[in-house]
């Protein structure tokens, strides 16, 4: 009997870590929390998430993803050209999981997939922050979004040490047109613009570079992901996004790697506690 | 479609924080950094006028992708509110504006009224 309750129990062990499996359902929980579309679209993608959570038969039938692809690569088409950039990587990763349960080498495949669609989002990200944005570099997008996006108010009131007053002073000032810089700013609130905008470019660079396959970063591609999120997602606000990096970063993780695998999972709870935080 | 959305911001001012590129958070040139100005043209005088609600929407698309084509359209359904579509209006002017850092013209599009 003892043999038998093992057996089972290393079963469980076994089904509960299949890192692929787990990154379908941390997929389908995503979309019942930040569900996408508006109207007709939006309930029958919550239906089908529904359906892929409470039935393994369904969470590894094809044709549930594929109707997956077709909503969300309908949403993005009807939203054109609004949709968030998440929105387009989620028609990706649902693709790339409806080809992947006609594979016989399931995991492997979406591993692959998961690294590469990762890597070149942060690859992309990396582009626009370091090459062709003309006021990334210098500090100047943090130094103004600091002060206007209100999404950042927090993150800004926090680490630069500014009260209320002191924030809307700064806000008014660029809002009625002017500059930044000179004594309506803050010695504190550049000093934490600049450190953010270089952490930004770091962390984006490190994880093209890790989980596009080069062999002095490749390793180190889980902790860096995971602390991008733990960080990133603590200021700017875009939870769905967050949820998708972790599903792949899940999906690409060695079964062994039972450390790594929890990491994401009470990451993509960390955000879940951002959110409502927030 | 990422390069899809380079070509689309270089050539066709697209904000680079849509379209599929991952520029977000990478730019000031956001949707909410840019402005559309309308403006009723009469003989002597251009008056500005607001967009309504009702176009809210397609506003909203105008300022992310300032295309020619989405512009006129634009333009074409304010020209055709009846509220504007008086005896001695001949056009209406749409411009989008870059707000940040500095204000810029990205596009202005003149359509005629036909009376």
């Amino acid at each position: 009997v003892s043999t038998s309750i093992t057996d089972r129990l290393e079963s469980f062990r076994a089904r509960a870590l299949d890192p692929a499996t787990l990154a379908l359902r941390l997929t389908l929980a995503a979309l019942l929390l930040r569900p996408i579309g508006i109207g007709w679209l939006r309930y029958a993608v919550v239906a089908l998430a529904v359906v892929g959570l409470v039935s393994p038969k369904a969470l590894r039938h094809a044709m549930l993803w594929w109707l997956l692809v077709a909503l969300a690569t309908l949403r993005v088409i009807a939203d054109w050209p609004m949709a968030d950039n998440h929105g387009y990587l989620l028609c990706y990763w649902l693709l790339a999981i409806a080809l992947c349960r006609s594979s016989v080498e399931l995991e492997d495949t979406l591993a692959r997939n998961a690294q590469l669609l990762i890597g070149l989002t942060f690859a992309f990200a990396s582009l626009w922050k370091v090459l062709l944005s003309p006021d990334y570099l210098d500090g100047t997008f943090l130094r103004i979004s600091m002060a206007t996006d209100v999404r950042l108010e927090t993150f800004t009131r926090l680490a630069a040490g500014l009260d209320a007053v002191e924030l809307q002073t700064l806000r008014e000032h660029l809002h009625s047109g002017g500059s930044i810089g000179g004594a309506a700013e803050p010695t504190r609130y550049r000093a934490v613009a600049m450190i953010a905008t270089g952490w930004n470019v770091f962390i984006n660079l490190a994880l093209a570079c890790a989980f596009l396959g080069l062999p002095w970063i490749a390793r180190t591609r889980n902790i860096l992901l995971i602390v991008y999120c733990t960080v990133t997602y603590a200021v700017a606000t875009v939870d769905g996004f967050a949820w998708l990096l972790i599903s792949m970063g899940i999906a690409q993780t060695d079964r062994v790697a039972v450390r790594t695998i929890a990491g994401f999972v009470a990451v993509f709870l960390l955000v879940l506690g951002y959110r409502a935080w927030n | 479609v990422a390069l899809h959305q380079l070509g689309a911001t270089v050539y066709g001012d697209l904000t680079p924080w849509l379209g599929g590129g991952f520029g977000m958070f990478a730019t000031l040139d956001t949707p909410g950094n840019r402005v559309i100005s309308a403006h009723l043209l009469e003989p002597d005088f251009r008056r500005e006028i607001v967009i309504p609600e009702s176009l809210s929407d397609a506003a909203e698309r105008a300022r992310a992708f300032p295309t020619r084509r989405r512009l006129a359209e634009l333009a074409r359904r304010l020209a055709a509110n009846p509220q504007y579509n008086r005896r001695t209006a001949e056009a209406v002017q749409l411009t989008v504006w870059r707000i940040r850092p500095n204000p810029e013209p990205i596009r202005t599009v003149r359509v005629d009224i036909d009376h």
